[in-house]
C-alpha cells in the first residue's frame, strides 16, 4: 500500500489499475453525500430501496453496512453521481449480509464525471439458500475500480454478476470480482461485457475460489469485450482456485472488433455504416440489459446505453 | 436496367474479373452459369460494393446511375439487391428487428414512408408464410442455427421486402430440396414484372426450370465466354462447361 492507503500496481491484484496515483493527487477534503430510501441498516420489509451517492470534487470516503433479513426479497438501486465537475477521488465501501433465504438484486449505476477517480468496494456474504444478483452499468469516471467480493457462506447460496462497461477516450474501468464458494451446492454466474472506444481500457479480473468440501458447486464466468477503436484495450484475468473435486466451473473470454463481413451484409441490406454498427453494438449490450427485472431501471439503462452508442458508435 | 461494360476487378491482389460486359433490359431474366471459381460470386460482390473487392476498370450503370460511385447501402436504395450464396449469421439481432430496420432504412432513402410496427408485421407474416418461413424463425436471431435452405428462404424474403429493380441471386438454389426450390422460385417469380430484372447465378439447370431465363451466359476465368438463349443451359447440363467454354 502507498502511504495514503491506495494500492499500487506492484500488488498483483492491482496490476492493471494503479490506484496509488490517486493517493498522490493534491485535493481538498470533502464528504460524500448519501441519500436514498433505506429505512435502516437492517431491511426486514420486502421492496425496492435507493441509495444515491453524490461525490464532490474532493478527496472523500464513505462506508455503509446493510443486512437483509431472513427470507426478505429486496431490490437496491444504487447510483454514483458527481455532485460537481472537477477532479475528485472517492473511496466508497458497502458491506452487505444476506440472511438465510434472503434475496437481493443490486442495480449499480456508476455515472461519474470523466474527471473523477473512484474506488468502490462491495463485500457481500450470502447465507443458506439466499441469493445475490449484482448488475452494473459503468460509463463514468476517468479511473474507476470496483472490487466485488462475494462469499457464498452456506448451502444453496447463489450469486450472479452481470456488468456492462461503456468507456471512451482515456477512461479506465476495472471490475475485480472474488467469489468464494465456501459451502456445497453454491452457484455463481458472471457475464461481463465491455464496449471500449478511443484509448479506453477495460479490466476484468475474476477469481472463483472453491473451498475444500464445497462439493457440487457451479461457478461460471464469461467476459466479452468489443473494441471499437484500434487503441482501445481490454485486460482480462480469470483465476480458478478449486479445492474440491465434484464441481463444475468454467471461464471464457473473448475480445474483438465488429465483424467486417457482418457489417457489409447489413449495408448490403440498406443500413448505413452507423446504423449497422449501432445495431450490432446494441445487440451486444442487450444481452446484459435484458437481464434486468425492474422495467423502469431497464428502460433507463437502455436509454443511457443508446445515447452512449449514438455518441460513440 | 443494368449495363456492365468491360468490368475488371481484383481481390487480394488477384485479378478475378477480366472484362465482363453484360446488358440487362427491364423485365429480363439473365442466368450466369460457370465452373467453381469462375468469378460468379465476385461479380455479385463487386456489383453490391463489398469492401476489398477492387474495381480496376470498367463501368456499371443501374437504371442510369453510376453504380460504382455509390456506397453499398446507396446501391440498395438505387434498386440493387444481392441474395448471398453464404448469408451471415447475426447473433443477438432478431430477424424481425433486422428486417424492419433494413426495410425502413431503404424506404427512407427512397423517399417512401416508413412502415409502422403493426403494418410491417402483417406484411412480413404474409410474405414469410408464402415462403414457408415460420413465425418462430422470425423471432430467432438472424440466420443463427438456420439450415442452408432456411437461410436461402430468408434471403428471398428480404428480396421481396426490399423491392429491388435488379436482384442478383447467387446460388439461391443450393441447399434446397425440390419442394423448397419450387417455393423459392415462386417467390422470385412473384417479383417479376416489366420493371424488374433478375440476374440468376446458378450451377444447375434445375433452377432454370422454375425461373425461366431470357438469356444464359457462361462465365469462365472472369469473363463471359458464351451467351445464348435458355437452350444454352440445357447444352451445358448435357455436355459440361469445358465443352462449351
Ligand atoms: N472472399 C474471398 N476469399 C478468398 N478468395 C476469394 C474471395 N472472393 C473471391 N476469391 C477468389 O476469386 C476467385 C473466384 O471466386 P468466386 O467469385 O467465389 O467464384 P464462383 O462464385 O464462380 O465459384 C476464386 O479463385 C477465389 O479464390
Ligand atoms: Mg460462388
Amino acid at each position: 500500500m502507498s502511504p495514503e492507503g491506495w494500492p499500487s500496481n506492484t500488488l498483483e491484484a492491482y496490476r492493471y489499475t494503479d490506484l496509488s496515483k490517486i493517493g498522490a493527487l493534491e485535493l481538498p477534503d470533502g464528504s460524500i453525500q448519501c441519500t436514498g430510501s433505506l429505512p435502516a441498516d437492517i431491511l426486514t420489509q420486502a421492496g425496492r430501496y435507493t441509495l444515491e451517492h453524490f461525490i464532490p470534487a474532493a478527496r472523500c470516503a464513505s462506508a455503509r453496512y446493510l443486512r437483509v433479513a431472513r427470507g426478505v426479497e429486496v431490490t437496491l438501486v444504487e447510483t454514483l453521481t458527481s455532485a460537481a465537475p472537477g477532479v475528485g477521488a472517492a473511496r466508497q465501501k458497502l458491506v452487505i449480509e444476506l440472511e438465510d433465504g434472503a434475496r437481493l438484486t443490486h442495480l449499480r449505476r456508476q455515472q461519474l464525471e470523466t474527471s473523477a477517480f473512484h474506488w468502490g468496494e462491495t463485500k457481500i456474504t450470502v447465507a443458506r439458500d439466499a441469493s445475490y444478483t449484482y448488475m452494473a452499468l459503468n460509463s463514468g469516471a476517468a479511473l474507476a475500480r470496483q472490487d466485488l467480493e462475494i462469499t457464498l457462506a452456506a448451502l444453496g447460496a447463489q450469486a450472479a454478476v452481470y456488468a456492462l462497461q461503456l468507456l471512451s477516450e482515456d477512461q479506465q474501468g476495472d471490475l475485480t470480482t472474488v467469489i468464494e464458494h465456501q459451502a456445497p451446492q453454491t452457484t455463481s454466474d458472471q457475464l461481463i461485457k465491455n464496449v471500449l472506444t478511443g484509448r479506453a481500457r477495460g479490466v476484468y479480473q475474476g477469481r472463483i475460489r472453491v473451498a475444500p468440501g464445497a462439493q457440487k458447486t457451479n461457478g461460471q464466468q464469461q467476459s466479452r469485450a468489443l473494441l471499437l477503436s484500434p487503441q482501445a484495450e481490454m485486460n482480462t484475468k480469470p483465476e480458478l482456485e478449486i479445492f474440491a473435486d465434484d464441481v463444475s466451473c468454467s471461464h471464457g473470454a473473448a475480445v474483438g472488433a465488429l465483424d467486417e463481413q457482418v457489417l457489409y451484409y447489413l449495408r448490403a441490406r440498406g443500413l448505413s455504416c452507423p446504423q449497422a454498427r449501432s445495431l450490432l453494438i446494441g445487440a451486444f449490450v442487450d444481452e446484459i440489459l435484458e437481464k434486468i427485472a425492474a422495467p423502469d431501471v431497464q428502460s433507463a439503462w437502455q436509454r443511457e446505453a443508446q445515447t452512449w452508442l449514438q455518441q460513440h458508435a | 436496367m443494368l449495363q456492365i461494360s468491360d468490368l475488371h476487378a481484383r481481390y487480394d491482389g488477384k485479378d478475378i474479373l477480366t472484362g465482363v460486359s453484360l446488358s440487362i433490359k427491364p423485365g429480363e431474366v439473365h442466368a450466369i452459369m460457370g465452373p467453381n471459381g469462375a468469378g460468379k460470386s465476385t461479380l455479385g460482390y463487386v456489383l453490391s460494393g463489398r469492401p476489398q473487392y477492387e474495381v480496376t476498370s470498367g463501368q456499371v450503370q443501374l437504371a442510369g446511375q453510376d453504380l460504382l460511385a455509390l456506397e453499398p447501402e446507396q446501391r440498395v436504395a438505387a434498386g440493387l439487391f444481392l441474395a448471398f450464396q453464404y448469408p451471415v449469421e447475426i447473433p443477438g439481432v432478431s430477424t424481425m428487428n433486422f428486417l424492419r430496420t433494413a426495410v425502413n432504412a431503404v424506404r427512407k432513402a427512397r423517399g417512401q414512408a416508413e412502415h409502422d410496427a403493426p403494418s410491417f408485421l402483417r406484411l412480413v407474416r404474409e410474405k414469410a408464410k408464402a415462403l414457408g418461413i415460420s413465425e418462430e424463425m422470425l423471432k430467432r436471431p438472424l440466420n443463427v442455427g438456420f439450415s442452408g435452405g432456411e437461410k436461402k428462404r430468408m434471403e428471398t424474403l428480404q428480396m421481396l421486402l426490399l423491392e429491388p429493380k435488379l436482384a442478383v441471386l447467387d446460388e439461391t438454389d443450393s441447399g434446397l430440396d425440390i419442394d423448397a426450390l419450387k417455393v423459392v422460385a415462386q417467390g422470385v417469380n412473384s417479383l417479376r414484372g416489366s420493371e424488374r430484372s433478375l440476374l440468376v447465378i446458378t450451377h444447375y439447370q434445375r433452377l432454370l426450370d422454375y425461373i425461366k431465363p431470357d438469356f444464359v451466359h457462361v462465365l469462365s476465368a472472369g469473363r463471359i465466354v458464351k451467351s445464348g438463349g435458355p437452350e444454352l443451359a440445357l447444352e451445358l447440363e448435357a455436355k459440361g462447361y469445358s465443352h462449351v467454354a
